[in-house]
Parts: C-alpha cells; structure tokens; sequence
C-alpha cells in the first residue's frame, strides 16, 4: 500500500517534469527580440545609430575602403610591411578570393541589411510622424551611399530591399540601372526628410546624414552615371542643377570653402571646418569599443600601407600649398591624417570628409565642362581657378583652356591634386574611362619597366571588381562572375 | 561467522556488484581453505551432498567428477548429489559454466556442503553504465572501461591526457602541446558533427559536466596579443586525477542512446573514489617532475642568415624594386663583430611539477566516507606558464535507515592558470634574427627583429616607445615602423600577464529508498558551480596593435552554474532463478545559466597595479556583459534483461526536449536495442571447449542519439547593441545581430554495432573485435550564407555524414611464474568517414577558413571525408627560364624563383579548377599498446601510442618559412632556396645551384611575395609513435611493512614523451585541430615536453 503510494508520486513527478513546456521557452535576456522593437522614438533612433556603426567601418577597424581606393590608383603605392594581397590592388592582379574586395563587399551589405531593418520595422503608429521620417530617410541615405559604391564597383549587383531573413538570402543581380534608380530615389526621399544641417558639436545628432548631404552625394550620382559606365548624358544637366543647388543654399546650410586647404585636415578647426559637408568624425576619448574614431593615421601613415606613388611626387607646381598636406616633406608618407592631437589607444581625432564643399564645386565644374558651351567652359574655368587659387596659393597661375578637351585635362589634374588621398580618385578615373590606360602607364612609371609585355595582363575587366569568390560559391543566382575573373 | 556474513550481505544489496565481486571473492576463499563443513563420519563408499552458491542458492546441474577417475554426477534441481568414492582420499571436483572449478577432499565426511563461487573474470569488472552499472559481461553495447593504472601520480594536470591510446575508437589529441592545463581534444569512433561540439559529454558521478562557454573574454583591443579568452583553464582541469575510481567510455548509440540529445558524441563516465567498509586507510602520494622541450626547430646562424639576407637584398635590386631601403643589410667588414643568439632557448626552461595528494578513506555498516586533497603545481616549459590547483574532496554514504541512504559528494576546486597568451610566440622567437638581440643593452625589449638592428646601434627616439636601438645605416624613419612583437613580451615576466583563476565546485546529494527487494527509489540533486576570472595585462612596453597608448588591463568574468534534478526508479529481479531483469525509469531536468562580464581599460602611467587596477587606465574600454542558458527535460529508461547469462536484450529510450529548438523541433526521442550471447555459457560449448574458452560473447546493438551542441537562442531572430559615436559623444545602436534560422533541429546518429569478445585460459588472453557504422544526419554547421544579407554564417542542417570503423584489442599474459610477469595490451582502430550529403545555400561544398589569413583550407565534398586539404599542386619554382613562357595571366606578378603551381585544367589561368584534394587530417588507424613487467617487487610498464596515415598541413613551417628575406627562416627552407644566377656567378657553382633551387626564391626584403595558396608543398606525413610512459614501481615487500604497519609503499619513477617516432618535420605530429572540419594544421604552438618523474606512495 505504501509502496503504491510512493510509485504514484514518483510517477506524477516525472509527468510533471515532461509536461513542464514553459520551463523550456527560451529567454535571450542579454538580447532583443526583433519582433518588438522600433516600438518608441529611442528605439528607432537606436536603430538608425546602428546603420551608422556599420557605415564607419570604412573608416574603422578594417579601414580598406579607403586605402583600397587610394592604393588602386595612380596616386598610391604599397609601403611599410608590404604584403601579397596589397600588392595585388596595387598591381592590379587580384582575384575573386581578395579578402579586401570581400571586406568591402561585406561591409557594403551589412550597412544595407541594417538600414532595411529600421525601414521594414519602424512602426510608424507608435512613433512621432516627424521622428519616424527622418530615421527612415537615414538610413535610406545610407543605402543609397553603400548602392552607389557597389555599383560603381561591381556594376549589376543584388538589389535588396527587405531585411534579411531565412528565405530571402539569395538574391539576384540587378541591372545596374536599376540599382541608380533606387539610388535616386533613396536620396531623393533623404534630401526632404532628413534635416537640413546639423552643428558640428550637436551631441545627439552630429555626424548624421543632412538634406545638404543627400543633395550633394545626388549631384554626385547623377555626374556617375552621365560618366562610363553608362553614358547617360541625360544626367548631366539634372547634376548641375542639384550641385548648383547646394551652391545658392550655401549660407541656409552653413558650408563655404575653406580659405587654407590645410585648415579643412587639422583637428583643431573642425568643428568651424566649412567644407565639412558630408563626414565620419574622427573622436577622442571614447572607449575604443564605440569606434568612435577613425584609424586612418594608423593604416595610411604609421604603417605606411599607402605612400605617395612617383607621379605625385612631381606632381604639383612650385607654390602650391596642397603637396605638404598631401605629403610629408620627404614625399614618404602621406601627409594627411596626421594631426592627431591626442595620442592614446585607437583615438583618432581627425575627420574623414567623404564630400567636401569644393567637391561640390569641382563637380559642378565638371558638369559643365561636359555640358560644353564656351558660356558654362567659362564658368567651370572659373570655379576651378577659385579652388585651385584658394587652396593652392593666390602665387599660383590663372589657368587658361583651349578647347572643351583641354579644360577638361586641366581639371581632371586639379581634381586629383585638390582631393588626393581622399578615397577619390579611383571613381574619377573610372567615370573618366581612362581607369586602365592611366594604371598601365603608371605602374610602368612607377617599376621603370616597359608597359608592354610587363603590364599587357591588365585589361579591361580590371575596371570592375570580381564578386567575391565565397558569395560566387554560396549563391548560384549570382553566377556568372564578372568577365575576366 | 554468521554475523558478519550477514553484514557482507546487507552491504552487498544496497552498495553495488562491486561489493558482490568482493564478497564473492573473499567467501570463495574462505571455503577454498576451509573446504568442507560437517562432521566427521567413519569411512564409506559413497558420499551426497548439496551445491550452493555463495548467496545461498542451490545449484542445479553441476558436474561432479571424482578427479583422476570417469566417475561422473549432476545434481539434481535441489542441488543434491550422490556419488561412489574409490577410497577416503579421493577428490571431488565440481565443474560447472558460471561457477569456478572447486575441490573438495572428502576424508571422512558423510554428507558435504559444497558452496560454489561464480566465475570472477574479467568479464565480471563492472562498468559505470548510464544512469546505472553493469557487469561487463552483461552489457550489449560497445562500452569500455580505461584502466586507471597509473593515472593517479601521473602528473596530468588534465585526466584527459591520459586517455590517448588506451581504449579502441578514442582519439585523444594534446592540441596544445604540454601546455599546463591546455585544451584536450577527445573523440570517439570519428567525427560525428561539422563544427558544433564534437566532444563527448562527460559525466561525472552521475552529473552531466557542462561545458562552459566563455571562460572569461579579454578585451578585443589585446586579442592580437592575449587571444580571445586563450588563457581560460579547460573545465576539466579542475577534476583532481587522483580522485577517479574508474572511467567508462560509452562508444556506440545504443550505450549513448540513455543521455539522449547529447550522446551522440560517445560518453565519458567518471566515477570518483568513495569508502570502503573497513577501517581507515590512509594514502600519501608525492611525486616530482622536471620537464623539458622535447624538440626544437633548426633555424639559421649568423652566417647563413646574412648570407640569406644580403641575397636577397641583391635580388631586390637586381629586379629595381624601389622602397625603403637603399642599404646593403649587412657588410662585410662587420660580420665579425655580430652576435649570434639562439632564441629559442630564451624561451624555454626546464618545467618543474610537484604533486601532493592526501586521502583518508573508510566506514562500517552504517556510513562510508573518502576525503581528499591535492596540491598541484606544474610549471610549463614556456616560462611564466604553469598550472595550480588546490583540490578538496569529500564523498559520504550513510544508511539512515535499512531502507534509505544518503549519498553526498563535493569537490572544490581552485585552479589558476598562467596561460600562454597567443600562439605566435614560438613563430615570434624563430623568425627573430640570430644578429638581433631579444633584449637591448638597458634592459628594455627590442623591437627590431631583423637586419636592421645591426653594428654601430644607434638609439632613435621614438616619442612613443622611447629608445629604439638599430642600425645607423638606415633611416630612422625605416626603423621607426616596425611593430614586430618581441617573443619576450608574450612569454617573460616583462611580457603579457595572463592568469586565469577558476573555482569549480561540484556538489551533489542523493536519497535513495529500497521499497523492497526488487525496487529502489532515487532522488539526486546535482549542481555544478564553475567560476573563472580572467586577468589580463599587457605592459606599457608592448606595443598594442592599432594603438599607441600603453598598457591595457582586462578583467574577464564569467559564472556557469548548472542544475540537476533527477528522479529515478530501478528494479532488479530473478524470476524463476533464470529471468533476470534489471530496468531503470528516470526523469530529469538540467537548466544551465552562464552569465559574463568583462572590463578593461588602456593607456597606464605604471605597470604597478596592472588588472588590480582597471581604473588607473585613462580611457577605459565600455564594459560588456552576457547572458545565455538552456534547459533540457528529459524522461528516460532502460530494461537489461538476460535468461540465465546466457541471452541477453537491453532497450532504452530517452525523451528530451531542449529549450534550444523551436515548438516543433523541440523534443526528440531516443531509442535503443541490444542482444549479446554468451555462448561459453552454453553448455554444449562447454563442453567441447572446458576451461580453454574462458569467454565468448557475440553482442548486437543499434541506436538513435542526437547532438545539441548549438549555441542558444540561434532560432530567434535578435538585436543586440553596438556602440558609435555622435558629435564626439558615445551613442548606442541596436543592431540585428544573427541569421536566424527557425527551422533548426537535433542532429542525429544512427548507429550499428557488432562486437565479439574472447577470453581463452582463464582470461590469460582477451581479444575484442568490433564494427560499426554511424550515420548521422541533419548535421549543423554555420554555413556561410551570401554576404549579400548583411551576416556571414547561419546556423543550418546541412549535410550527412557516415563513420564505419573497426575496433580491435588485444590483452595478454605472456609469461606468469611465481616471481615474473609479463603482460602486454595492444589496441587498434580504424575509422573511415565519409560526407553523405552536403545541401544548403552552402551549394555542393562548404570551403573551410581555417583563419589563418589562408585562402580556405579544407573543402567538404559528398562523397569525400571531412577534413580534406584542398590547393595547388606545386611544381617546383618559377626559373630564369620557365618564367619567360609562362602565359601573362597565370600566377599573375610571380616572378623568378616564386613557387609555382601546376595548371591542371591547362586552361592558362589559375582558379578554383586547378585546386585539387591534397590529404587529410584524419588518420587510417590508431591506437596504443602496453606491456607490463612484474619481478618480485618491481614492476616496469610502459605505454605507447599511435597515429598512421593522416597528413599535417604545416602552416607553421610556412609562416616561418616565409622567404621574405627579413625574417629567420628554417634552416632546410635555406639550404633548398632558389638562388639567382647572375652574370658574375661563378660557372661552376651554375650547377650546383640550379640542382638545388627547388624550394621558393630569396624574397625581397620588406615584401611577402610567397604566394599565401593552399599548396601541397606543406604537407607532409604526420603518422606517429610516441612513448608516453614508462614507469619502473617499486613496491617495499611486505616484512618490511608489517614491521610499521603499513598497508604499503611503492617508489616509482616515470619518463613521459621521452620519444617519438615521426617523419613530421614539425615540432609535434599532434597539431591543432580547430573543430570538427579543419583537423591536421600545425599552427606551431605550445611546445611539447618530456618529463622525468619520481614519486612514492604510502598506504596506512
């Protein structure tokens, strides 16, 4: 009987335990669930700050966007410690497996992945009106930035718009029209919903996307695509008209040119730097964990991984003040970056200007340059003597032109001597089309070697990047590789 | 008399078969000498009696022989015999097939009361079973029991160690070399999970042993100089060797199939010492060692090193490759005045180990108890490194009532581990310049590891580092960018500080209740504390990657806590003396919780306080803290049945459900069958073979288990927060932070077992054969998913993978006389696997980065095992001439003297098709044997073991042999070295040359041209014999003992790793493994030592 008594307690007790569902429910208390997030302003708020985290990843940790950008061209060479796989961007011989080219790729979609998070999830009914916009226009801008640099570097790329789930990662390649299309309509959402301008010092939103942002990078996507690869001339005047535009409102958004070129890199003018239009600041004093800095002097100048090439050693004309901010007087290093006013662990006080107020000129210029005309010639002749004569030095030439070709050589070089080292070069000589012929005749220069057999392997498929080798791998419907890889 | 046999006897039912054996033994004996009960009678022809067993139970169909004659009787059902005698001296000899042959003389008794022994053979060990314990020769499945021989006074800091080679199908692997405390790679019967955990589960007294899963982080700013949590001591580390009793190995499903979803990678039982009945023992052991490294790689001298160097520099402008160096490295006129170090000594030492043990042990009737406690200090052969721990143990029975016992049992533990903080100090150390100094002239580290420190030093002051001493001959600008990390500062007291402290405590308590003869109830409460600190400083003269700031402190905490509620039923029973039966039912919840917390802090005015003192750091890193845990019910039971020993079936079943599945995938259930015959059992076999054929067992089985070794929570789609900044202010962002993938379940292995076992002469020689075949499906792996979706992995079921193997063991004894012994053991398993399926957005393979900046290293293809090399071929190097008639775009900017590989699909590039299978990590076979010598007192044993057929992907040769003109570099990498044929080379060395140049060109200084693919050019046979032990024991004889009542004192001395057979080029054949698919790459880290060991232990 009493033995009876016991089996049964023995047996409720083990039906209890499998019964026992809740016990076995999971709680990620160190985590959030997805599902209800973005319910409050700080929430999305939240949300937009981490599409930023990952966009200053270019600047960051890995820091390839840049020094890949500038090491590809005609403007940087490998330094320091030189390893294979940096040689290989300067030398123009990489492969699908490049981890830098994946790195880029990588960083590229993780900004886009997180943007389309905050877009799909923002609940709007729970959230000011306002607040809800300009949160969604971020981190449209910010997909739009990373869309342009894909297509600029890859061409036709996966178009995704949703945020990334179990059924949805295999995505497509897009025409890479359509991919610009998105662009301009991102940005075209961003330039009325974001807000106009932000103060440097302004804690809670300094350093976020502002309507002078997303019109100038507009103008900037318009001037691509009237370049090479598409041809689409069509852009050209609406280009004009967005960069024009930044240049009338320059007092409503507060950006000027800086009258001393070496003032827009030094620490201590940054927060009256002018031409601080589009950034990545540069900060001290924060854990390093917040990557609130950029690790540009380590990458580019204490290691030395990019260093001025031959040609611009040679480069600037007696006078102009531009060659010691790009350069250490024994043309060794690269001169920018470098005023770091603080020296502590993975502080980098300097800022990394992705678009500049005379960049908005300079393009401006450019577009009228291609309009042609001897009305919008001279324009442009003008605007690119202003920059040249204030940055450079006021003892510094006038320049003259000939002919449409001749302006536009002429610029071409005051372009690459005004933002050298700036990440910018790589896209000009692409939207130029003169990407191959200016690195063929460059690494001859630079290897004193005869450009042809030496230099005959580079070809025109070097003006796009390969996809990288494991999405190649890992998504059939990405195949075939970009030709050439 | 009476009295104590019925002590035996209540003993004997509550306690164990252990106890059953002991007292079988010791009345079998006792009748053995005594021989007969009963009175005397006059003389007579004929004699009956009755045959009992030792318990009291009358034997039917026993033999009765009178010997040297054919009289011949059975008795009867009740036991009873009757035969004629041919005179009073004659001799009974009653035989039966599970009890020992016993004589009896008759002289002048009637009637005889013949109390027969069961057999006692090696059969009869009793194995830790699941939930349970089993006679050996009672179980069905592949299980097997280590031998602790040994074991204790050893000097493992790490029981694990220990296991290498001892049983069939168990891989043990010393991944980190010697290192004290170092992780332990253990696998059975072949891989049977991609990535996640392919480690058995291991139970220690009935409590599942978690894993921990951060030890302890550092901070990602030191991780290039500490390793992210490297110095966190292995969980098991803290279990005190000395302690453990016995250890069973569960191989197959069906043994497994009882611990469910987390069986499928075998099952490691521990069962820990506890009292025995009688009066307190007391044991002493010491022992000492001193260890020392037992290989070192042959790197240059001075003079081949600038020769190398200066070659290089003339390759450099001879192909007018500009840079940063305009000088020739070194010159003539100068050789003479350079030093010439070896730096790998400097970072060696001889390793010293002390081990105390102390343990008291006893009980009566009433309660039995085992106390003890260790101390342990092994220092490793890489100076700073070292291992203590502290361990305190206490097991207690007591019987409350005749019914109830009280079993408790507590281990503290106290572990501290000064870990070696990365891997690439050993590199470090052999790529230093012989001509350059660890050390500068003030003391201080140097920082320049090559050519450039060099004569005439000049001091350059750097405004971070301050004096810097190198070459005057180069620019100070060329000098101030090097950042190469001094070997000193990961393994001096000037270096890293990594110290991990751990307090484990392992508790548990139990109840258990005999309702009656037949049924018990249990109620176990487990609970397992593991508490580790993780203190880490970098000092302020060791540059931190990305940084100019010095110092850096890290605090890494972490709390695992894991509890255990089990209620069990378990029911014994004969029925009709033939059907016994023994069943268990068990229900059973675990939840585990393991939170961490880390600190840290940089930039330190003094090296005074380091980590005791985060807040001396001016910029103090964000704190971080985690959180994880999972919960498993379970319900589960066996059922052992066997007819009269001789056919046995065993079934079981576990029903888990585990919190780290979703609703549909949650529970699993897993079953399992088993059939042995033990044909020797038989008579008819009986018979025929008599006393030749002590053992022969045929056994079957077949199970079901699964693997839940995936983090938590990877179903759930989550956001966790990163930090950015905003106007200069730290602002926070969440951020999604996994792929989830809903759809995630068990992974499950099916497996088949067939197993034989023989005995012949009493045991004298044993032979085991087993076969199996594993299957196991729905396997998880981190599939790399399209970088298109913002992640890079997700955790899917992606592929199948099968294991067959063969298992053979072989125990003899060799020769036995009264005063020599000599017994050998051999065992060897072969394993062969195979990836049945592969699917997935993976595609048809998964390409795995072993992460070493590597292009991938291994590939898993359907169709192919895992753990296969996949690159080039290379032939040769690149000449003068070849060179001119290579298309442009293969092995693009290659140039003379660079490795060059082989175009297999010839179609004037090199891609993927031209990479090909190169070998594998996985060995054919493997296994140990042992012999052991006994003379008089002395007794001499050694242990060896082995690995065959497997391949080493030699990473570390090709970092160290990296031919950038720079670095020192492997002495044979030297002598096989491209050279360069220039117009003034002298002709008749231009045959020489060419003859030799097969390995890759002397590089250009400050460039790494070598190409960084996977080649076949480093891999190389890593098949091994290693001597692990030989141990000469002394045991005092036993007048001298009496003399002190002792109980006994053995001497011993040991030599472990004294050699090791190998063509491996390497430090050690037994390289880093890092997980389940990238298996066979030597990384080059801790050093192996050998150790010479002296020690005694006394018994009281």
């Amino acid at each position: 009987m009493k033995n009876k008594n016991i089996l049964v307690a023995f047996s409720v007790a083990m039906l209890s335990l499998c019964s026992c569902k809740k016990f076995l429910e999971e709680d990620p208390k160190g985590l959030v669930a997805s599902t209800n997030f973005f319910q409050n302003e700080s929430e999305i708020i939240a949300g937009a700050n981490g599409v930023m985290q990952a966009a200053r990843l270019e600047v960051g940790p890995n820091i390839p966007a840049i020094f890949f950008a500038e090491l590809i061209t005609d403007d940087g060479i490998s330094g320091g410690t030189v390893v294979g796989e940096r040689l290989e961007v300067d030398n123009l011989n990489f492969i699908s497996t490049h981890a830098i080219i994946r790195t880029l790729w990588t960083n590229c979609y993780q900004v886009i992945n997180r943007a389309n998070n905050v877009i799909s999830f923002v609940d709007s009914s729970k959230v000011k009106p306002a607040t809800c916009r300009r949160v969604i226009a971020e981190s449209r801008f910010w997909r739009a930035y990373n869309y342009f640099k894909l297509v600029q570097l890859w061409g036709d790329v996966p178009l995704v718009l949703e945020a990334s789930s179990y059924d949805n990662v295999l995505p497509s390649r897009t025409p890479s029209t359509a991919v610009y299309n998105q662009i301009i309509d991102d940005l075209k959402y961003a330039e009325i919903n974001l807000d106009p301008v932000y103060s440097y010092t302004d804690t809670k939103n300094g350093g976020r996307p502002t309507q002078v942002a997303a019109k100038a990078l507009l103008g900037k996507v318009y001037l691509t695509m009237a370049g090479k690869p598409l041809n689409d001339v069509s852009k050209l005047q609406l280009a004009a008209d967005k960069l024009n535009e930044v240049i009338t409102n320059k007092a409503t958004y507060g950006v000027d040119l800086m009258p001393i070129y070496a003032d827009i890199f030094k620490v201590s003018v940054k927060p009256t730097n002018k031409e601080n239009l589009f950034y990545f600041r540069g900060t001290t004093g924060l854990p390093p964990a917040s990557q609130g800095y950029t690790r540009l002097k380590f990458s580019l100048v204490t290691f030395n991984f990019v260093i001025p090439s031959k040609e611009v050693k040679t480069l600037f004309e007696v006078g102009d003040l531009r060659k010691a901010v790009n350069m250490n007087a024994a043309q060794s290093q690269i001169g920018k970056y470098i005023d770091n006013v603080t020296v502590a662990t993975t502080d980098n006080a300097d800022d990394f200007h992705i678009i500049r107020y005379s960049d908005v000129l300079m393009m401006y210029a450019e577009t009228l340059i291609e309009l042609g005309g001897t009305t919008n010639l001279n324009a442009a002749l003008a605007i690119i003597n202003n920059v040249r004569k204030t940055h450079g030095g006021s003892t510094l030439a006038d320049l003259t032109y000939i002919n449409q070709n001749d302006l536009r050589d002429k610029y071409r070089v005051e372009r690459r001597k005004e933002f050298m080292y700036e990440g910018q070069r790589y896209y000009d000589l692409k939207r130029w089309g003169i990407f191959i012929t200016t690195m063929k005749a460059h690494l001859a220069f630079q290897n004193s070697l005869p450009a042809s057999p030496n230099y005959d392997y580079i070809d025109d498929h070097y003006n796009i990047l390969p996809l990288p080798y494991s999405d190649i791998t890992t998504n059939p419907n990405l195949r075939p590789q970009n030709p050439g890889y | 008399m009476k009295k104590q046999t019925h002590d035996f006897q209540y003993a004997e039912r509550k306690i164990s078969f252990k106890y059953l054996i002991f007292l079988f033994f010791f009345i079998s004996c006792l009748l053995l000498n005594t021989l007969v009960f009963g009175q005397e009678r006059p003389l007579v022809n004929k004699v009956t009696g009755v045959v009992k067993s030792v318990t009291g139970i009358v034997l039917e169909d026993i033999t009765v022989k009178v010997k040297n004659t054919s009289k011949v009787a059975k008795t009867n059902n009740k036991g009873e015999f009757s035969i004629d005698l041919p005179n009073q001296n004659a001799v009974l000899v009653f035989t039966s097939v599970n009890y020992d042959e016993t004589e009896v003389i008759v002289k002048d008794k009637k009637i005889l009361l013949v109390v027969m022994a069961e057999k006692v053979s090696q059969q009869d060990e009793v194995i830790v079973v699941g939930y349970g314990k089993a006679k050996k020769s009672d179980i069905t499945t592949a299980a097997t029991v280590i031998s602790t021989k040994n074991l204790d006074g050893g000097g493992y800091s790490n029981f694990q160690q220990f296991l290498g080679g001892k049983a069939p199908g168990v891989v043990v692997n010393e991944s980190s070399g010697s290192e004290p405390g170092g992780g332990v790679s253990v696998e059975i019967r072949g891989t049977s999970s991609l990535s996640f955990n392919t480690q058995p589960l291991y139970v220690i007294d009935g409590v599942p042993l978690e894993t921990p899963d951060n030890f302890g982080v550092s901070s990602p700013n030191a991780n290039s100089l500490i390793g992210n949590g490297s110095g966190a001591s292995n969980p098991l580390a803290a279990i005190n060797p000395n302690d453990i009793e016995s250890i069973s190995i569960l191989k197959d499903a069906a043994a497994t199939a009882i611990y469910g979803s987390r069986g499928s990678n075998g099952v490691v039982l521990i069962t820990t010492k506890s009292g025995k009945v009688g009066k307190a023992k007391i044991n002493i052991s010491v022992n000492t060692a001193l260890a020392k490294p037992l290989k070192t790689i042959n790197v240059l001298q001075k003079n081949d090193y600038i020769t190398y160097v200066n070659e290089a520099w003339r390759f450099r402008t001879f192909m007018g490759i500009g840079g940063i160096l305009p000088q020739k490295p070194f010159l003539d006129t100068e050789i003479d005045s350079l030093s010439d170090y070896d730096h790998q000594k400097a970072l060696q030492r001889t390793a010293q180990t002390t081990d105390l043990n102390i343990s008291v042990s006893g009980g009566n009737a009433v309660s039995k108890y085992y106390l003890s406690g260790q101390y342990f200090n092994q220092q490793g052969v890489v100076p700073t490194t070292g291992l203590k721990r502290y361990n305190f143990k206490f097991n207690y029975e007591v019987n409350l009532s005749t019914k109830l016992t009280l079993n408790t049992s507590l281990t503290i533990t106290n572990v501290q581990r000064n870990g070696s903080p990365t891997s690439s100090f050993q590199a470090a150390a052999l790529k230093w310049a012989p001509t350059s100094p660890l050390e500068n002239p003030d003391g201080s580290l140097n920082r320049i590891s090559n050519y450039l420190y060099g004569p005439g030093s000049s001091i350059y002051n750097d405004p971070t580092f301050g004096s810097i001493y190198y070459n005057s001959r180069f620019p100070a600008t060329s000098v101030s960018a090097v950042s190469t990390n001094n070997p000193l500062s990961y393994a001096s007291s000037k270096g890293v500080r990594n110290i991990n402290t751990s307090n484990q405590i392992l508790g548990s308590i139990s109840l258990n209740y005999q309702l009656n003869k037949a049924l018990s109830v249990n109620g176990l409460l487990g609970i397992t504390m593991y508490n580790s600190l993780l203190e880490n400083y970098i000092p302020i003269n060791i540059i931190l990657p990305f940084s100019t700031a010095a110092g850096l402190a890290s605090l890494g905490n972490s709390q695992n806590t894991k509890l255990l509620y089990q209620i069990s039923g378990n029911y014994i029973k004969t029925f009709a003396k033939k059907h016994n039966l023994n069943a268990v039912v068990v229900a059973t919840a675990e939840k585990y919780v393991s939170k961490g917390q880390v600190a840290s802090s940089v930039g330190f005015p003094t090296d005074a306080t380091g980590y005791n003192a985060i807040q001396a750091g001016t910029i103090p890193d964000v704190p971080r803290s985690s959180y994880s845990g999972y919960q498993l019910v379970s319900s589960l039971f066996r059922a052992s049945y066997n007819y009269n020993y001789k056919y046995y079936l065993s079934v079981s079943g576990r029903y888990d459900g585990s919190s780290k599945f979703q609703n549909n995938n949650r529970f699993g259930f897993f079953p399992s069958v088993g059939v042995s015959w033990r044909v020797n059992k038989e008579k008819w076999f009986f018979d025929k073979t008599g006393r030749t054929v002590s053992d022969f067992k045929f056994k079957a089985s077949w199970g079901l288990v699964g693997n839940q070794g995936i983090d938590p929570y990877s179903t759930l789609s989550t956001f966790n927060t990163v930090s950015t900044a905003l106007g200069g202010v730290a602002a926070v962002g969440y951020v999604p932070s996994r792929l989830a993938n809903p759809t995630l379940q068990w992974e499950k292995t099916e497996s088949t077992n067939l197993g034989l076992e023989w005995g012949f002469l009493k045991d004298r020689i044993t032979f085991t054969a087993d076969i199996y075949r594993k299957k196991t499906n729905d396997l998880l792996y981190n599939v790399a998913v399209p970088l298109t979706s913002g992640f890079t992995t997700m955790t899917a079921n992606i592929a199948n993978i099968s294991n067959e193997g063969l298992e053979l063991s072989l125990n003899t004894i060799n020769v036995k006389t009264k005063n020599f012994k000599w017994a050998t053991g051999f065992n060897i398993s072969f394993n062969k696997n195979k990836v049945e399926k592969l699917t997935g957005s993976a595609g048809d393979y998964v390409d795995v980065d072993q992460g070493s900046g590597l292009q991938t290293l291994f590939r898993v293809t359907p169709g192919q095992p895992i753990g296969q090399f996949f690159g080039y071929k290379s032939i040769g190097v690149w000449t003068n001439e070849t060179i001119l008639t290579k298309p442009a775009t293969f092995q693009q900017g290659v140039l003379e003297g660079g490795r060059r590989f082989a175009d297999l699909n010839k179609d004037g590039k090199l891609s993927d098709s031209d990479r090909v299978y190169l070998g594998t990590g996985i060995p054919k076979y493997t296994g140990g044997f042992n012999t052991a010598i006994t003379y008089k007192n002395f007794e001499l044993t050694s242990f060896f073991n082995f690995s065959m057929g497997n391949q080493i992907f030699n990473y570390f040769d090709m970092n160290i042999g990296s031919m950038n003109g720079t670095n020192n570099i492997r002495k044979a990498a030297f002598d096989a070295r491209y050279q360069k044929i220039y117009s003034d080379t002298d002709p008749k060395l231009i045959e020489a040359i060419r003859a030799n140049n097969n390995v890759t060109r002397v590089a250009t200084p400050g460039t790494n041209q070598d190409p960084r693919d996977v080649c076949d050019f480093f891999i190389e046979d890593g098949s091994f014999i290693r001597c692990r032990d030989i141990t000469l024991n002394y045991t005092l004889p036993d007048s001298f003992i009496k003399r002190y009542k002792l109980q006994s004192i053995r001497f011993y001395i040991q030599a472990q790793n004294i050699f090791t057979i190998t063509n491996y080029s390497g430090i050690n054949p037994e390289v880093n493994t890092s997980g389940g698919l990238a298996r066979g790459v030597d990384n080059g880290t801790y050093p192996i030592g050998k150790s010479f060991r002296a020690g005694f232990n006394i018994n009281f």
